[in-house]
This record gives C-alpha cells, structure tokens and sequence, in this order.
C-alpha cells in the first residue's frame, strides 16, 4: 500500500515537471521563431523553416530529460516516506525490532529519529507490562491456591447430631475471605457452633481468621466454658496482632442438645436471632461485654445460658450479610434478612438459606461485594434423628 | 489518584477538630488514605486532643475500626487524646456492638461535642494537679 502510495506520487511529481518543462520549451522555441522572423525577415523564416525539425528534436529531448529527472527527484523525494510508512506498519504488526534508518532531509531524518525513540520506549514499556502482568498472573494463581487451602478448611457438611438441624454457607467478598464458621461435635448430644469475622477482607483477613481458627480447632474441646475458650483465643491473638488494631469478632455457642440448651459467650460479634415457632419467641443473643478477639490484653468474656424449646432457630450472620449492598446503595438490612427468615419458618433450614440466599443476591444485582457473607443456622427440633445436610 | 486532602483539620482553642470531608463511605479503598492523613497530624502535633467529626460519612467497614484503634494507641502514646462525634445511628450501633464504644469515647453533635471534650479535659487537669499535691502535700 506504502509503495503504491510511494510510485503514484513519485509519478504525479514527474508528470508536472515535464509538463512544466515541456511548457518552457515550446515556449523557447516560439521566441527564438519570433526573434528570428523578426530580425531577419523572409530569410529567417525560411531559416526557422529548415531547421524546425531541429528545434522539435531539441524540445522532444528537453521534455524527456525533464520527465527522466523529475522522476528520479520524486523518488529520492517519496522512498524515506514510503520507508517509514513501510516502519509503522511492521511495527503495528507486532514487530517491536523493526528500526528506520535513512538518509534523507534533516526534517525526515528527524521524523526518522522520532520514530526509533518511540519504538524503542514503546518496546520497554511492552516488556515491562509483560513482566507486571506474569507477576499478577502468579500472585491470583497464589491466591487461589490460598483460597482453595481456606475453603478445605471450611467443614463440607455440618455434623450430624440427634435433635439439631444445621446449615451454613459462606462467600467472600475476594478470593480468600475473613470469615469463617465451624461445626464440632463435642460428644454426648452437644455440638459446638463457630462464626467469626476478621477486620478488612482480602488475605490480611484471611491470615487473620486461620490463626483464630485454628486456636479454636485446638482449644474448643478441652476448654470447659464458651467465655473460658474466647478469653484464651484472645490472650493468643493479642500476642500476635498486639497493637495493630486488627481484630476478629466471634459468637461462639455449644449447644446440648440432650439437655435442651444453649451456652454462649460474644466477642464483638453482631448478635444472633433466635427465632421460635411463635412471633412472641424472638431475641437478639447480645452481650455487653466482650471486645473482639485480639483488642484488649485481658479481654473478659461473659457466658449466657438460655433454655431451648422445640423448633427453635439461631441464626447467625456476618455483618456482610446485612451491609451487602445493591446498586442504589441501600444496604441488604437485618429487617429484610428477619422477613425471610419468619417468613420461611414452616421449611427446612436449607431454604430458608436458599430464600435468603436468592434475596440477597437479588439485592446485590451482580455488584462486587463489600465484605464477605456468611451464615449459619441451628434448629432445635426434638424428634428429629439428624442434621440436615449444608447448603451446597 | 485526585491528591485532594481528604481532612481538614481546624483548632478550637486546646482542641483540634479532624473534618472528614471527601468521603461518605470509609472502607478498605480510602482507609489508608484517613490513616495516614490522621496519623501525619498526630504525628505532627504531639500532645494533640483531636475530635475526629464524622457528620459526613454514612458508613463504615470494621477496616476503619482497625486504623481508628491504631489511630488511638498513637494519640495515647504522643500524650494526647481522642474523642469521636457525630456518628450516625448504624456507625453508632457498629461501635455498640463491637463494644468498642468502652475504647474510644463518643460524643453526639460537634457543638455539645467541643463543649463536653474541654470540659473533660478540664476536669482531667483538675485531678492531675490534686494528684500531684496528694503526692507532693
């Protein structure tokens, strides 16, 4: 295309000069006639006569050369452009090697120039932006890895415990998320029942929420008390975040299913519901007392009691859950996420998850999340033999 | 990256009142931003008793309850003090249930506000100088 464009012009260039030229010979010609006709009458014109042929010949040869010369001259002119023309091309079309060297007019040498410092920085800059994007590669290929190390630690089905109907799910907000929830049988009908939430999201959080949890992995069976295992988490947990100010909240229940009870204590977690199978039967399981986990030196805990009755349900959430947002920017809600769970109350505990599961995704439309979300249900229902299997 | 500041700070005699003002919504994306601009004025101003007014701001993530503690223990450490005002009812209820309302102290409106933080201060002067008789009588 460069060369074509290159030939055409060099063509058009030729073509006016000999006309030009052509122009100035008949010209010549028809003075020198005149002159001669003039100064020397009859005999000159007989002169010019004879040797017209001659002068057609010399003009013949004038306007050839011209077009001879102007066609050499407009090539000279054309060939830098068409080579640089020809230099953008291999360059658009991937080869970043390619260099224009030419001798040519100070301005188009210039050009020339121009064009080589470009494609010498446009050239770091591709190896550098190659070089950024295999890191980022591997950084999302560790997170992953590290996702996927975090989601084999969630349980994959709760336990299955006599009396007790459980459910649980999670989603964070990036790949490895700051919450957690977790189910341990403690043996003879009681089921220990775990949610926490790290400050922030991401994999500082993530670090954060496997240190607690495995303190809690280690510690839950042996520690005789709710309060008694979160003060010990929290002394472990101060040791290592210290003054950071990085925290983790947790609501930690063991239920006795035999007895029919819960024992809870609260670090700074937002409060469970629990929901009976009147309207009249509803409570936050708050607690006044209780800084997250890893706050305070010595972070004092206090232990509930409460008594079960059939068909009583603990709810508990992630603040994710009720701040998720939609595109209008209104908040999921604790009202909305209470509708669902009332009005579901007559199903299994797998949907009233799924209800408001599909709610809060409907809320949310698509729009990346704020803050992971987790849930995790417990329903006490006396003639039951089993836990129902977790959401998937 | 806008290079705006995100505070204003402006002095009301002992006081210092820190003005979030660029942001309705403080989360991980300009949690740093706060930090650093809260903490270069600590940092700047030892001995500070600084207010930090969130009239503007209508939520929260518990990320800025982190920088808000370590902005705190930093406050503490240069000998000055921190209130908190102006807080809406979900971010009030965030530091209720996070109990961390026994951390840091909360006023209501800025006006009351600077009326009951140099009170405070006052009444805090006032048991450091008996403090220092009881112990020099």
């Amino acid at each position: 295309m460069a060369r074509r464009v290159g030939t055409r012009l060099s063509i058009t260039v030729s073509l006016l000069i000999a006309a030009t030229v052509a122009i100035m010979a008949g010209t010549m010609t028809w003075n020198t006639m005149a002159t001669l006709a003039e100064h020397y009458g009859p005999e000159g014109l007989t002169l010019v006569k004879r040797n017209l042929l001659h002068l057609g010949l010399i003009s013949v040869l004038m306007v050839v050369t011209g077009i001879l010369v102007s066609y050499y001259l407009g090539r000279s002119f054309a060939q830098p452009l068409v080579q640089l023309s020809d230099g953008v091309r291999r360059f658009a079309q991937g080869d970043f090697q390619h260099r224009v060297y030419l001798r040519s007019s100070e301005e188009v040498e210039g050009l020339a120039m121009a064009f080589n410092t470009m494609a010498v920085a446009l050239q770091e800059y591709l190896l550098e932006l190659e070089q950024h994007t295999q890191y980022r590669e591997r950084i999302e290929s560790e997170l992953r890895i590290a996702a996927e190390v975090q989601r084999s630690l969630l349980p994959k089905a709760p336990p299955k415990i006599a009396r007790l109907e459980l459910v649980a799910w999670s989603r964070p907000a990036k790949d490895v998320g700051g919450d957690f929830y977790d189910f341990l049988d403690l043996g003879d009908g009681r089921l220990g029942v775990v949610i926490g939430d790290a400050t922030g999201k991401g994999l500082p959080a993530a670090l954060l929420t496997t240190e607690c949890w495995s303190i809690w992995k280690a510690l839950a069976e042996e520690v005789e008390t709710p309060a008694e295992l979160l003060r010990r988490i929290n002394r472990a947990l101060y040791r290592s975040v210290g003054k950071s100010g990085r925290f983790i909240t947790l609501f930690y229940m063991v239920v006795d299913a035999p007895s029919a009870r819960i024992e809870y204590s609260v670090a700074g977690h937002n409060p469970p519901i629990l929901l009976g199978r009147h309207d009249s039967r509803h409570q936050l399981l708050r607690s006044d007392s209780g800084f997250p986990l890893g706050v305070a030196k010595n972070g004092e805990f206090v232990n509930t009691q409460l008594p079960l009755e059939p068909e009583d349900l603990v709810f508990m959430f992630s603040d994710g859950l009720t701040d998720a947002r939609g595109p209008d920017e209104r908040r999921y809600s604790y009202s909305r996420m209470r509708t669902q769970l009332v009005e579901g109350r007559g199903q299994s505990l797998n949907d009233i998850l799924g209800r408001i599961r599909n709610d809060v995704e409907s809320h949310v439309s698509g729009r990346d999340l704020y803050d992971d979300m987790t849930a995790v249900g417990v329903r006490y229902i006396p003639n039951a033999e089993c836990g129902v299997p977790s959401a998937k | 990256m806008n290079n705006e500041a995100m505070m204003t700070f402006e002095e009301y005699g002992k006081l210092t009142v820190g003005t979030i003002q660029k942001a309705s919504v403080l989360d991980a994306l300009n949690v740093t931003r706060f930090g650093e601009e809260v903490l270069g004025h600590v940092k700047a101003h030892p001995g500070v008793n600084l207010m930090l007014d969130f009239h503007r701001v209508d939520y929260l993530s518990s990320a800025v309850l982190t920088e808000l503690l370590r902005i705190n223990e930093a406050v503490r450490e240069a000998q000055g003090t921190l209130r908190l005002c102006s807080l809406n009812e979900d971010i009030r209820k965030v530091f209720e249930i996070t109990n961390l309302n026994k951390i840091l102290i909360i006023y209501d409106a800025l006006e009351d506000a600077l009326r009951r933080y140099a009170r405070s201060l006052e009444v805090a002067a006032q048991e450091d100088a008996w403090s220092h008789v009881n112990r020099n009588p």
